[in-house]
């Protein structure tokens, strides 16, 4: 039993440094730039820290207003960490994801083991999860809903540990806790902590031998976590706007269909059934929902492609065999509740809201697999054959690893540097670089390839690669209306060309759909800032 | 009670047929017609009127539209229809509407041989009978219907104890009349339902084979020598072979420079066999829950607004179905299972466009999965599921005005005034029409005016013709043609927005004096949609 405990160790060990190499490697340039909320978290993280105030002059704020959305502080806080550890510098920020990222690995392994108490399958589910798209593509951002899935899966771990040892014990506070921090992380788990603990607790009540007074005292306990969060939304008016501005509310299409059908409550479910049926669309889940390139099919989904027809393996393994149907329906159930918060929102499809249901859908393909192996080690094959075709399913997964690391790494960047803000960076740079030359500085942020769009955060790349101190930002930063915003002489807003062109001593930073660059002297044109494939997005006029 | 238990009880089957034909039957005229069903519907009158199509060409046995060739049996039902019920919307329509009732019968009967459950058969038929989609395609003239009772219909003759092999060639050669996706379908259809039944010996199952194959070889091969079959096949059959896209995509990623990326690893992982993952991917989202229960067409040219092919709660039975047919290892639900998935499977080849027909045809096999699924349920919930689907088949077909409106673009009844007024002036002046105003106009001209086909037509297999010519109306492309001279009588003009921005300016220039419009036309949603003008000035092309 030792060896067999050891052995498991051993290949979780090795998988787990697997996962942190894949969410660890070149951290600080794959992906390209610092997007817009990496940047405006860093800086905020940064004046946190100096002068525990944001570039607005919030005193600790539990919502931050970084760039008009309000986000979450608690990503902020939990950066504090490795900002003390590893210093001002840009890879900073997405370290805390990256390492959650690996500790839900680990809480994979856990779960699934006390789930099914066969650690073959819990390594299997392990592995996938070290090696799936979606875990390695929010794991290499400052995203707070990785966060929420390891807490997730730990507090889920914890629950199922105490449940199974009947009577109430500490293991179930333990889980309870660990899962409501999960709604602390991220709003999509406001939704799905309650309705799994609903879940979980009308499955193993009657197994945990838990009777009234136990239910009284859970029930509290989860109040008395919740309790601050109630508070805080109900007296935190930056909070409510952040869940207000992506709610269902805020869809186009649902005032069209109230407008069709004058009829609300339907149109509310109608639309709200249809975007949650879309979650499940095979080409969102395996071909394209990450949505990393411009070329339909060419691109990734939040699942690799090998995934498929292990999740048909699994469910056909889960229900012919039975080893694992109560854990393969109760799996079931909850990604039904975890694709809830993206039905919900005013996106056709967001991602990023259903990231755990991600995560539960690597598991149950990790039984597909099981039982894959285990039909070819079982087989009357002989020894050589049956390594050839474990040869191949190895070969075909580390196909699809690689097939997804070449579009995140390398194709990424050049199809949809723009919405990374790419080259804010470069342009920040250039305008500090600038900077003493002239009397006054205007960078629009106003660009794009095929259609403009306005660039968001340019204030925090502004501040940050300029070295700005915090508390000159907070005294010298003014957040006009209508897009205008300044530091010192530099201004960021809309460019008027019939009036600017008139200015004089100014450097002018917009692009071809705020300036005539076609009717202009070029010799007015004194750098050209490119998009990572090379095509011109923004350019330093000198007036 | 017991008593009217007992008549309800022994009169299930025919309750059903009536609810079938009451949700088909109200409001008759919904859907309304797209191009191509108007096209279709005048077709028929002109076949019965006249004697030929609307093209001037007497009884052909292929027909034209403006994105393919039309395969003869649905014109030909919908002729026999203005026949017997006269050439308005019931006469249309009814042949349609029978077809879609005599679908729900034949899932019955096809329920009620391979279960012997009298009970699961009644489910099957109450399923059929609210189906969205199925309730959708019974109303309009198209062939999916068709296809769908000549399968059903194939399918039950092969499950009869003696197999009659005159009705079997029938019904497959009229299945091969009906739709080109027929011909992928035919011989699959025959080699599945030999797992609906044990006791055909080896030389029967040939026969069979060579009795569906041998008509089905023969059509591919008389379609194939008329003009511009080949072409009709690829464009809208094997579009994926066409498709640049994919091809497009892996030149654009393999030209982006990475240092340090092996060259060989990019042609492994980025070469032409992401055709097949693409369409594989392309093939399964036919089967997506979102089209099934969801919404089958979000333009509503194609379904009811916010529903899919199968109601929305029967997403619960079909689940267990499915469940219990992993389970059970239920041959004959696993063969329904493989009839929806093998049927879907010309869906692939179609890429990157999704042919809502594929969709449609596979609903009878989910129907009797899901009927399997229900009959594993208690029967509380049951009747919550039978009366839910009932109430919603008989609110989507009460409360159409809002699938009126949505559909404005692809069923623009709207537009019946305004060709019913261009037809008035085209007996007193040339009209001229715009084709911007709808996809196709001459179909809806044909339709709700009394306008005449053409006499003769020249050619015979004209394939993807836009009819410009009807009477003294042509209809015309405003890109090809300028405004550029001036006449000496008075003509009219249809022009949408755009157009009529540009016509004003012209026809000012010419006419000396301002051009305004004589009249505004909306659409569904009251916005302005086409400009009548009155001028002298004339066309150059």
């Amino acid at each position: 039993m030792l060896e067999t405990m050891n052995k498991q160790i051993l290949i979780l060990l090795l998988i787990i440094i697997f996962g942190s190499f894949l969410r660890f490697y070149r951290l600080d340039n794959i992906p390209v730039q610092l997007n817009h909320d990496e940047i405006s978290q860093l800086y905020d993280l940064k004046s946190i820290v100096g002068t525990g105030k944001d570039i607005y002059g919030n005193s600790y704020p539990l919502a931050f207003p970084s760039t008009g959305d309000y986000k979450p502080g608690h990503y902020i806080y939990i950066s504090m960490i490795p900002y003390l550890l590893f210093g001002d510098q840009e890879v900073t920020i997405r370290i805390a994801a990256a390492f959650f990222g690996i500790l839900t690995i680990l809480g994979t392994f856990l779960f699934v083991k006390i789930l099914t108490k066969n650690w073959h399958v819990a390594l299997l589910a392990s592995f996938l999860i070290a090696i799936t798209p979606s875990e390695i593509f929010y794991s290499r951002k400052s995203f707070e809903s990785i966060i929420g899935v390891c807490l997730n899966l730990f507090g889920l771990f914890y629950l199922i540990k105490g449940l199974t040892l009947r009577g109430l014990n500490a293991f179930i506070y333990i889980g309870i806790l660990i899962m409501t921090l999960a709604m602390y992380v991220y709003t999509s788990y406001v939704i799905t902590v309650p309705l799994t603990l609903l879940l979980i607790f009308f499955i193993y009540w009657k197994k945990a031998n838990l009777n009234r007074n136990s239910f009284f005292r859970i029930v509290t306990l989860w109040l008395i976590c919740i309790f601050p969060l109630i508070f805080i939304t109900f007296t935190n008016n930056d909070l409510r706007f952040r869940a207000s501005s992506v709610f269902l509310t805020q869809d186009p299409n649902l005032g069209k269909l109230i407008g069709l059908t004058h009829n609300p409550l339907k149109a509310y479910f109608d639309l709200v059934f249809v975007k949650y049926l879309n979650q499940f669309n095979p080409v969102f889940l395996f071909v394209n929902g990450l949505s990393l390139t411009n070329q339909t099919m060419l691109d990734s989904g939040p699942l690799m492609i090998v995934q498929f027809p292990l999740i048909i393996m699994s469910f056909i393994f889960l229900f012919l065999y039975k080893e694992f149907l109560f854990q393969g329906k109760f799996l079931f159930f909850l990604i039904l509740i975890a694709m809830i918060p993206s039905s919900i929102t005013f996106d056709d499809f967001s991602p990023h809201r259903s990231v755990f249901a991600f995560t539960l859908f690597s598991i149950i393909s990790a039984f597909g697999l099981y039982w894959l192996i285990h039909v070819i080690i079982t087989s009357e094959l002989n020894k050589l054959f049956q390594s050839v075709l474990l040869g191949i399913i190895m070969l075909i997964l580390t196909l699809n690893l690689t097939y997804f690391i070449r579009i995140y790494a390398f194709s990424y960047p050049y199809e949809k540097s723009q919405y990374i803000e790419y080259p804010f960076k470069e342009v920040s740079q250039y305008i500090w670089s600038q900077y003493g030359n002239f009397d006054n500085i205007i960078f629009d942020p106003k660009f794009g390839t095929i259609q403009p769009f306005v660039g968001v955060g340019a204030q925090y790349y502004i501040a940050y690669y300029g070295n700005l101190e915090p508390i000159f930002v907070q005294s010298e930063y003014l957040d006009l209306k209508d897009r205008q915003m300044s530091i010192g002489k530099i201004k960021i807003r809309q460019i008027y060309w019939p009036n600017d062109k008139n200015l004089k001593n100014i450097l002018i930073i917009g692009s071809k759909w705020t300036i005539p660059i076609n009717e202009l002297d070029k010799a007015k044109i004194i750098h050209e800032f490119a998009l990572y494939d090379g095509q011109p997005a923004l350019y330093a006029i000198k007036l | 009670m017991k008593q009217i238990k007992s008549i309800v009880g022994n009169n299930l089957l025919l309750i059903t047929i009536l609810l079938a034909l009451i949700i088909r039957l109200i409001n008759i005229d919904f859907p309304k017609f797209s191009a191509e069903e108007a096209q279709v519907a005048s077709r028929a009158n002109f076949l019965i009127s006249h004697g030929t199509d609307e093209l001037g060409r007497k009884l052909p046995f292929i027909f034209n539209s403006s994105y393919d060739y039309q395969l003869p049996l649905t014109s030909y039902i919908t002729a026999f229809g203005v026949l017997i019920f006269s050439n308005n919307d019931l006469g249309v329509r009814l042949p349609f509407i029978l077809i879609g009732i005599l679908i729900v019968i034949l899932i019955y009967f096809i329920s009620k041989i391979l279960f012997k459950d009298k009970k699961l058969a009644y489910f099957s038929a109450i399923i059929a009978v609210a189906s969205p989609g199925l309730v959708f395609f019974s109303k309009i003239p198209n062939e999916y219907i068709v296809l769908i009772v000549l399968m059903l219909i194939l399918i039950l003759l092969l499950l009869q104890e003696k197999i009659n092999k005159f009705f079997i060639i029938t019904a497959v050669i009229l299945l091969l009349m009906t739709s080109k996706l027929a011909w992928f379908i035919t011989v699959p259809i025959i080699l599945l339902s030999f797992f609906l039944r044990n006791d055909l010996s080896r030389g029967e199952k040939i026969n069979l084979i060579v009795l569906g194959s041998i008509p089905n070889i023969l059509m591919v091969y008389i379609f194939l020598n008329i003009p511009q079959g080949g072409r009709s096949l690829i464009e809208n059959n094997f579009s994926i072979l066409n498709d640049l896209s994919i091809k497009n995509g892996i030149d654009r990623l393999r030209g982006q420079q990475i240092d340090g990326w092996p060259n060989l690893l990019d042609r492994i992982l980025l070469n032409k066999s992401f055709l097949i993952i693409a369409s594989f991917f392309h093939w399964l989202s036919y089967l997506q829950p979102s089209s099934l229960f969801g919404q089958i067409d979000a333009s509503g040219k194609f379904g009811f607004l916010n529903q899919g092919g199968l109601s929305k709660i029967i997403i619960i039975p079909l689940l267990i179905g499915l469940v219990h047919l992993i389970k059970e290892k239920n041959k004959k639900v696993l063969t329904f299972f493989l009839f929806a998935i093998l049927l879907s499977i010309p869906g692939a080849l179609i890429y990157p466009k999704i042919e809502i027909g594929v969709l449609i045809i596979i609903l009878p096999f989910l129907i009797l999965i899901s009927a399997f699924g229900m009959s594993k349920l208690k029967s509380a919930f049951v009747n919550i599921v039978i009366v839910f689907i009932v109430f919603e088949a008989i609110l989507n077909s009460f409360f159409i005005s809002s699938n009126v409106k949505i559909s404005n673009t692809d069923r623009p009844f709207w537009i019946k005034q305004i060709v019913n007024e261009a037809y008035d002036y085209s007996k007193v002046a040339q009209v001229f029409f715009s084709d911007k105003i709808a996809p196709d106009p001459a179909p809806f001209i044909f339709w709700y005016t009394s306008a005449a086909p053409p006499i003769s037509s020249k050619d015979n297999f004209p394939y993807k013709i836009i009819q410009r010519d009807i009477g003294a109306i042509k209809i015309i492309n405003s890109d090809r043609i300028s405004y550029q001279c001036k006449g000496d009588k008075i003509n009219y003009f249809f022009l949408n927005e755009d157009e009529s921005k540009t016509f004003e300016k012209n026809a000012t220039t010419f006419q000396n004096f301002d051009t305004k419009f004589e009249r505004i036309y909306a659409d569904n949603f009251n916005q302005d949609r086409v400009y009548l003008y009155k001028s002298s000035i004339c066309l150059k092309q």
